[in-house]
């Protein structure tokens, strides 16, 4: 049984700089989540499109996926690249709502509408945006510890 | 994690081929009334049927791990019939189940082979949707808890 939180908010003296504190006896699942929802909602990622460079926030995000050396990330409509490394992105959304499909893929698990089975022990991730992606037979444990499985 | 796959791979085979032996012992029992009516058998046609079964078992196993895109994933499904028919078939031969120029006892075992290979694909294939079916409500009280 998880207790409730309170939480309070209280604004910073003149010159002092945004904090976020945490009080807590003990850091939960939930906390954990929290926590990490914070710091990966802060990791905006910056994107390479038509030789400009700006950035798109994880929320935005709908899956990575890697290909031929490159590393590309969609939105709803949109696929932009990005200069980072498919396992640096793991790294960054670890505990998030992201998880690692295949070996060249991460999904955000917000986005997925639905999973159904595809032959082999695989499973496939009906996206939001109407895309498919696969989810490989290796990464499935993994997602349905995600899920509470 | 490395022990989590393993544990995974021998549950994943453990499955298999509890599913193969039942529905080898089936079709054995049905080859053995229509083919060898009057037969006495010996305790080896048991160890004969764990032997294919687990042989299949470990094939089908192993081309379970191997991944590939939609048209490589087909290849491995047909690669794995074949390989199913052949270990079928030779170790029948070997433990003379059958003869080879009795063309009707070959097509008979041929035929048990793809039934017993459909009955197998179609319960891993149910197995896959129950387990959607609950990752799906996870998914929803995963996304409603997180909003």
């Amino acid at each position: 049984m998880e207790e409730k939180m309170r939480i309070t908010i209280i604004e910073p003296e003149d010159g002092e700089e945004d904090e976020i504190m945490i009080r807590c006896r003990h850091l939960d699942k939930r906390l954990l989540k929290l926590i990490y929802a914070i710091k990966a909602g802060e990791e905006k990622i910056t994107v390479l499109h038509d030789g400009n460079y700006f950035q798109v926030a994880p929320e935005e995000i709908y899956y990575f996926e890697a290909v031929d050396n490159k590393v590309f990330l969609y939105l709803e409509k949109e696929v932009y690249e990005t200069k980072r490394k498919l396992y640096e992105l793991e790294q960054i959304f670890q505990g998030t709502d992201f998880f690692r499909a295949s070996k060249s893929c991460i999904v955000n698990l917000a986005k997925v509408k639905s999973l159904s089975p595809a032959f082999n022990g695989r499973f496939e991730a009906f996206m939001r945006n109407g895309e498919r992606v696969m989810i490989s037979r290796q990464y499935v444990s993994a997602l349905k510890e995600k899920l509470g499985l | 994690m490395r022990r989590c796959i393993s544990l995974k791979k021998l549950r994943d085979m453990l499955f298999i081929f509890g599913c193969v032996t039942t529905c080898v012992l089936f079709a054995t029992a049905l080859y053995i009334t229509i083919f060898w009516p009057q037969a006495v058998l010996g305790v080896e046609i048991l160890w004969q049927i764990l032997s294919v079964s687990f042989l299949c078992s470990v094939v089908n196993v192993f081309f379970l791990e191997r991944e590939a895109g939609r048209r490589g994933m087909l290849i491995f499904h047909i690669l794995r019939y074949v390989l199913t028919n052949a270990i079928v078939l030779v170790c029948g031969f070997l433990f003379e189940w059958f003869y080879v120029d009795n063309l009707p006892m070959v097509l008979a075992m041929v035929l048990s082979i793809a039934v017993v290979y459909v009955i197998v694909s179609v319960a891993a294939w149910k197995h896959e949707k129950q387990q959607a079916a609950l990752m799906n409500e996870r998914l929803a009280a995963y996304q409603r808890d997180g909003q």
